[in-house]
């Protein structure tokens, strides 16, 4: 089990690296002067030169790049230009909204799925299985950016059971959630099913009809059980789906969460905060998958020896 | 005595697919789409460029069946219009990311060893930052257009197909047909040329109509933040983009129409993906 990690760590490493040349890159090497985008045009050339030693960019590319992956490897991922504080220190200041933001839409969509994943499988074939599975394909195409003025057209103007935007109350919580949630549960509820639909031609799942157990149980209890293997290795990859989805959900409910910090950020040519956040969303990432990997690893020793 | 005669492969991918309620659904879908685009000069009642300013924003009503937008445009002329660039940025953007991806990936899977290593490193790299963060950088520091837009989704976008026609070739290299034509002297340009690239086609069909929608709605997506295309005829995503600059109960026509339209076009894609891959999987 120890060397699987240590592999997959080891594994990381190159590609950790390789995340860190991009994001520094991308700012060297793609065209327009970041000092002529931030300064605009009528700036003095005191004052851009002022600015690029500031950055940091009247070094070479190389001795630029050496140092942030140094001072990134330290966790420092530098200061910001506008908001006078540290990029750690806004990252932290935002990533609660986001984290509970996430969370809440995977309670949304693990709440959704895994019923009518099992309904749909349990009655395949018919038209529950069809209604659930319209349900599935119809939501993975809705785009956050619809749904979202959607439900705040409908609960908050039209109703006025829920707020419009911005975070407070548990309230706050269920348009943005319910909108970044929908689509996932659409996915979610797709693999439950095919997944369930395998399980259930178990050779285990006879026999423990053959003992007696209650339908409900040979479901929940022996059939589900196996089935959910899946959805943790998917729940773990949807989590990159979630942290960027924030982008866009951020920006229809006005939700002061990473996403907002990152578009801020590219709006005001905020560079360090854009890199901070590009680095903190690809490494969460990878570190979710390494973890999802682990989990999934212990949970069936076959894909320990497969690697 | 009965006697079955046996169906071309393409006779039985014609059948399944006349067959298949999804299939009918996602082409009426996308053929409807591009008739609009086709005909839009003659459809649109207004010509684009003729804003009324005193109109900006208004409701759908007899003059604007679908409304005005931030400018006082026709939202339906837009829409109309717009249904040109999105298809058109859909269609060049997955174009150019699968060329991209099936080159390397063809690259990749077919010499192995440290070739192999690196390309997937560098993959894994570009999949490192999930969903739209890169593609949504790159277009803010290179600037709003058309070119930024389908240039940073496709450099973005061209890993998923890289991995799909890697994962192919190493198991199509070792099949008997290719190991024949190799001990028969053949190339590796003309076995790639002939025998393995066109034995990849059917999974790169099924992958491109799933590409073009994620790509439509992360154009889409990259306009509602506020960096879609500012060089050309507004996308769909262009005017979800404006939506989001005003209240949402100020112009919900705004959010809600083009949000529409997309949502229609994607199930109609992703439908079309379906039965494609129903039809194709010889195993189905």
């Amino acid at each position: 089990m120890l060397s699987f990690i240590l592999k997959r760590i080891g594994s990381l490493i190159p590609v950790c690296l390789g995340v860190l040349l991009v994001v520094v890159g991308m700012i060297h090497f793609v065209p327009g002067d970041p000092v002529d985008i931030i300064l605009g045009d009528y700036a003095t050339l005191a004052d851009k030169n002022a600015l690029r030693h500031e950055l940091g960019l009247d070094e070479t590319v190389i001795k630029q790049t050496g140092r942030y992956i140094m001072h990134a490897a330290q966790g420092d991922l530098g200061h910001s230009l506008i908001y006078q504080k540290s990029v750690n220190e806004l990252i932290m200041e935002r990533l609660p909204a986001t984290i509970r933001l996430a969370i809440a839409s995977l309670l949304v969509a693990l709440l959704i799925s895994i019923p009518l994943g099992i309904i749909a499988s349990v009655n395949a074939g018919t038209k529950i299985d069809f209604a659930a599975m319209s349900f599935a394909v119809s939501g993975v195409a809705i785009p956050t950016f619809w749904l979202g003025p959607l439900l705040i057209l409908l609960f908050a103007v039209e109703l006025g059971w829920l707020p419009v935007s911005e975070m407070g109350s548990w309230k706050s919580y269920l348009l943005p959630a319910f909108s970044m949630g929908i689509p996932l549960a659409a996915a979610l509820s797709r693999i439950t099913r095919n997944s369930m639909l395998d399980t259930l031609k178990e050779d285990f799942v006879r026999t423990a009809r053959a003992k007696g157990c209650s339908e409900s149980r040979v479901i929940l209890s022996h059939a589900f059980r196996n089935a959910s293997l899946p959805l943790v290795t998917v729940v773990g990859l949807q989590f990159g789906v979630l942290m960027t989805g924030a982008i866009i959900t951020e920006k229809v409910f006005d939700w002061p969460g990473l996403g907002s910090l990152l578009v801020e950020g590219i709006n005001t040519r905020d560079y360090p905060v854009v890199q901070g956040c590009l680095l903190f969303f690809s490494g969460s990432y990878l570190l979710v998958n390494l973890l999802t990997d682990i989990a999934y690893s212990l949970v069936d020793p076959r894909i320990r020896l497969s690697t | 005595m009965t006697t079955q005669v046996a169906q071309s492969p393409s006779e039985r991918v014609r059948q399944k697919l006349a067959g298949n309620a999804r299939f009918w659904i996602g082409a009426t879908i996308l053929g409807v789409t591009f008739l609009i685009a086709a005909f839009a000069p003659l459809l649109a009642p207004y010509q684009l460029g003729n804003a009324d300013l005193l109109e900006r924003l208004c409701s759908p009503h007899a003059g604007h069946w679908l409304g005005c937008d931030l400018e006082g445009e026709d939202v339906l002329s837009i829409m109309l219009y717009g249904a040109r660039v999105s298809l058109y940025v859909a269609f060049l953007t997955v174009l150019l990311s699968m060329t991209i991806g099936t080159v390397v990936g063809l690259i990749s899977g077919y010499w192995r060893g440290w070739v192999d290593l690196v390309i997937m490193r560098l993959v894994d790299i570009f999949m490192a930052f999930p969903g739209i963060l890169l593609a949504l950088t790159l277009t803010a520091i290179m600037g709003p257009s058309l070119f930024t837009i389908i240039f940073a989704i496709s450099v973005t976008g061209w890993t998923s197909t890289a991995r799909l026609v890697r994962g192919q070739v190493l198991s199509i290299r070792e099949r008997e047909f290719v190991q024949a034509s190799r001990a028969l002297g053949a190339q590796s340009g003309r076995l790639i040329r002939k025998h393995i690239f066109p034995s990849i086609l059917t999974p790169l069909i099924v992958h491109a109509s799933f590409s073009l929608s994620s790509v439509i709605i992360v154009e889409a997506g990259l306009s509602f933040l506020g960096f879609g295309a500012r060089d050309s005829v507004l996308t769909w995503g262009g005017l979800l983009g404006q939506a989001s600059q005003v209240e949402v109960d100020l112009a919900p026509h705004l959010a809600l129409i083009p949000g529409a339209a997309i949502f229609i076009l994607v199930v109609g894609l992703n439908f079309l993906g379906d039965a494609l891959r129903d039809a194709l999987d010889p195993k189905s």
